[in-house]
C-alpha cells in the first residue's frame, strides 16, 4: 500500500519506524544518487545519505511544508554532503585555474550517456571542482552563493567550475568516440 | 556569444535533465545503520527521561531529610526551651515526690530549691511563689536528693494546687503552687526522664505495629530480548512452514524485526505489620497486591486462519501451547510488518521483608528501611492499541515465561508523623530493583523491572 507523503510526515513526526522505512524506501534511491554525485567512493555516499535521513528523521517535525518533502530532502542531503566535502576542500584549497572553456568548442551532447554512467564522470572531477560543478549545474545555485557558501571567492568558484566542464567534456567526447567506434564494428 | 552562451545553457541543462531521474539504489545496510541509530536514539530518550526522574526523586528524598533534620532541631529547641530537660509535661501528676525541709530556704519573699547543699533561689519577684529549677544538663531525681515516694502521704499535698508550669526567661522553669506550705513538707515535683529512659519505656509501650498502604510509581521492566530474530528465535517458528522468502519484508537476515517493553506505572494496596527490635531498629512485613503497566512494540503482526484477531509478534507467547498449535498446524496466513503496540497489565502478590532504622522517633520520624521483595507472578494481560489485535493472557505456570516467584531488593527513607498518640501517618519515597529476572532460565527474553514509588499509609501502634 503506497502512502501519501502527508502520511508519511504524520507518521514519522509520531516516530513511528514503519512511516520512516516507508518514507526512506520511497526517495533513498533519489537522494542515494544525490550523494553519490558529491562522493568519490560509495562508502562515502552511504554515509552522507545515512547522515542526511537520521536529520531528516530528527526533524521532520519542523518540515513546514512550504516545498515539496523530496526537494526538502534533497537540501538536506547536499548540505550534508557539502560539510563532508568542506574539511576535504579544507584540505585541498582551491586556487582560480586558468579558463579552459575555449578549449572545447564543439557542442557535446549527454544522449549517449546513462545517468550511471554519468555519475562515474562526475566523480572522476576533483574534488572542489566535483562539488562546485554539482552546486552550478545540477542544483542551479549562482557562483556568488557557492562562493559564499564553500568561503572561497567567486572568482575561484568560476575558475573551477570551467575545469569541472572542460573535463567533462573531454571525457563526454572521448567517450562519444569509443562508443562511435563500438558502433562503427557492427 | 549568444551562441557561446546559449550552449553553456544547454550544457547545463542536460546535466540537470539527465540527474533529474537519477535513481539508484542504496546497499540495505545503510538503511539497517539508521535503524539501529534511531532505535539507540529512542533509548536514549528514554534514559534521558528516567535520569530524570531519578533526580526527582533524589531531589524528593532529599527534601524530606532536610525538613526531617529542621523539625528535629525545631522540636529540640522547643523542648529544651521548655524543660531545659526532659520533663513528662503530659503527665503531670506526682509520678514521685521529694521530701525537703524548706524550713530554711522559703520564706515569704523568696522560694528555694534544695539540690544537694546547694540552695538555689529566685531572685526575681515575679517568680514569688514559684519553684526554680536549674537548668543542668542532665537533671535527674538524684540532682535534687530524693528521699522516697509520695506513699500514702498524698495527702500532704492535697491542698495543693499545680496552677501551671511555664518557661521563664532565663534557667529553668516555675511552678506556681497555690497553698500554704506547712513545714516540712513535700511538694509536688514532675518526673525527669532521660533519653534512654524514655526510649525505653517507648519501645515497650509500642513494641507492634500494624497498617495499610498505598504505593504508587514507576515500572520499568528492563526488558531484553535474547534472540536475534523474533521469527526464528522468539516465537520459535520453523521457518520452512511459512514460505518466508514468499515475503521478503520478513526474514530472519532482516534487523528491523524487533520486540521491547516501554516503562510504565504501578500502584500497590497491601497491609502491612511489624515490631521494634531495639531503642531505633525495627522489623516489618505485610503482604500487598500490585499492579504493573508497561508498553510493549513489536513489529511484526500475524494473521492466522483460526483466529479472528491479528496476533502481535511478542516473545511472551512463545511458550504458549495455543499458539504454538497454531504454528505448528501451518495457520499463518499472513506476516504484516508495522509497529504495534500493546500494554502490558503485570499482576503480582508481593511480600516484603524489611529492617528499619529510626532516624528520628519523636512526633516526626524518619526511618530508613531495606529489605527484600517476594514477587508471586500472577498473570500478565496483553492488549493492543487497536481492536483488531488479539488480547493475550500470561498466566504462571509451565507455558509462562515469567516465573512463579521472583525477588526484588527495596530501600525507602520513611516519613511519619504521629497523630491522636497512636497513629502514624507515613510518606515513604523508595526505589526497587530485581534481583533476579522475572523471567524463567529458558525464556527469550530477560526482565529486571526496576522503579522509583511514594508508598503513603498509616500505621497503628499498639501501646
Amino acid at each position: 500500500m503506497a502512502f501519501s507523503d502527508d502520511d508519511l510526515i504524520d507518521g514519522c513526526c509520531k516516530d513511528q519506524r514503519s512511516s520512516q522505512q516507508q518514507l526512506y524506501e520511497k526517495y533513498s534511491g533519489q537522494m542515494y544518487a544525490v550523494a553519490l554525485r558529491y562522493s568519490k567512493a560509495q562508502q562515502e555516499a552511504e554515509d552522507i545519505l545515512q547522515e542526511a535521513f537520521l536529520k531528516v528523521f530528527q526533524n521532520i517535525k519542523k518540515f513546514r511544508k512550504d516545498s515539496s518533502l523530496p526537494y526538502w530532502i534533497k537540501r538536506i542531503v547536499v548540505n550534508t554532503a557539502l560539510n563532508h566535502q568542506r574539511s576535504k576542500l579544507y584540505l585541498y584549497p582551491m586556487v582560480d585555474v586558468t579558463d579552459l572553456k575555449s578549449k572545447f568548442t564543439e557542442e557535446v551532447t549527454l544522449s549517449n550517456f546513462n545517468h550511471k554512467e554519468l555519475l562515474q564522470l562526475v566523480k572522476k572531477l576533483p574534488s572542489g571542482c566535483q562539488v562546485i560543478f554539482n552546486l552550478y549545474a545540477i542544483e542551479g545555485y549562482k557562483h556568488h552563493e557557492i562562493a559564499k557558501s564553500l568561503e572561497i571567492s567567486e572568482g575561484t568558484s568560476k575558475s573551477q567550475y570551467a575545469r569541472a566542464k572542460s573535463l567533462l567534456q573531454k571525457w563526454i567526447i572521448e567517450n562519444n568516440d569509443i562508443n562511435y567506434e563500438q558502433a562503427g564494428e557492427f | 556569444m549568444n551562441r557561446l552562451e546559449n550552449s553553456e545553457e544547454k550544457f547545463e541543462k542536460e546535466w540537470r535533465d539527465a540527474m533529474e531521474e537519477a535513481s539508484v539504489t542504496p546497499p540495505p545496510a545503510v538503511w539497517n545503520e539508521i535503524d539501529r541509530k534511531l532505535a539507540y536514539a529512542e533509548l536514549s530518550a528514554y534514559k534521558s527521561k528516567v535520569v530524570y526522574y531519578r533526580w526527582a526523586v533524589a531531589a524528593v528524598i532529599l527534601l524530606g531529610m532536610f525538613v526531617g533534620v529542621w523539625q528535629y532541631y525545631y522540636f529540640q529547641n522547643i523542648d529544651q526551651a521548655l524543660m531545659g530537660d526532659l520533663i513528662e509535661i503530659d503527665k503531670p501528676g506526682p509520678m514521685s515526690s521529694f521530701e525537703w525541709d524548706i524550713r530554711n530556704e522559703i520564706s515569704n519573699t523568696q522560694n528555694g530549691f534544695a539540690n544537694n547543699s546547694e540552695v538555689y533561689k529566685s531572685t526575681t519577684q515575679e517568680n514569688q511563689g514559684g519553684v526554680k529549677i536549674p537548668k543542668t544538663n542532665n537533671a535527674s531525681l538524684a540532682d535534687f536528693a530524693p528521699v522516697g515516694d509520695l506513699g500514702d502521704d498524698n495527702q500532704d499535698i492535697n491542698n495543693m494546687v499545680l496552677l501551671e508550669i511555664a518557661a521563664i526567661k532565663g534557667d529553668g522553669i516555675a511552678v506556681n503552687l497555690e497553698g500554704e506550705i506547712s513545714e516540712p513538707t513535700k511538694i509536688p515535683v514532675f518526673r525527669f526522664y532521660s533519653d534512654d529512659q524514655i526510649d525505653k519505656q517507648k519501645v515497650r509501650d509500642e513494641k507492634y505495629f500494624a497498617g495499610i498502604n498505598f504505593g504508587s510509581g514507576g515500572f520499568d521492566p528492563n526488558f531484553q530480548s535474547l534472540g536475534s530474530s523474533l521469527l526464528t528465535n522468539n516465537l520459535e517458528v520453523n521457518p520452512t512452514a511459512f514460505s518466508l522468502a514468499d515475503n521478503e519484508a520478513i526474514n530472519k537476515e532482516s534487523p528491523s524485526i524487533r520486540e521491547g517493553m516501554v516503562a510504565g506505572e504501578s500502584m500497590s494496596l497491601g497491609v502491612d505489620f511489624g515490631m521494634k527490635v531495639g531503642k531505633r531498629f525495627t522489623l516489618e512485613s505485610g503482604i500487598q497486591y500490585a499492579r504493573a503497566n508497561a508498553v510493549t512494540e513489536t513489529n511484526v503482526v500475524i494473521t492466522t486462519s483460526s483466529w479472528q484477531e491479528s496476533i502481535a509478534a511478542t516473545s511472551q507467547v512463545s511458550k504458549n501451547k495455543k499458539f504454538s498449535s497454531v504454528v505448528q498446524r501451518e495457520e499463518i496466513v499472513e506476516y504484516e510488518y508495522r509497529d504495534v503496540a500493546l500494554t502490558n497489565e503485570f499482576q503480582f502478590t508481593s511480600v516484603p521483608l524489611t529492617a528499619g532504622y529510626q532516624v528520628l522517633d519523636k512526633k516526626l520520624k524518619l526511618e530508613v528501611n531495606a529489605g527484600v521483595v517476594a514477587n508471586l507472578y500472577m498473570g500478565n494481560k496483553l492488549t493492543g492499541y487497536e481492536d483488531e489485535i488479539a488480547q493475550l493472557s500470561i498466566g504462571p505456570g509451565s507455558q509462562s515465561p515469567y516465573r512463579d516467584i521472583s525477588f526484588s531488593g527495596l530501600a525507602g527513607l520513611e516519613i511519619g508523623y504521629r497523630l491522636f498518640s497512636n497513629f502514624d501517618v507515613i510518606v515513604e519515597p523508595n526505589y526497587r530493583q530485581a534481583l533476579n529476572s522475572m523471567t524463567k532460565d529458558d525464556a527469550t527474553f530477560l526482565s529486571n523491572p526496576s522503579g522509583f514509588g511514594v508508598m503513603t499509609g498509616i500505621k497503628y501502634n499498639f501501646h
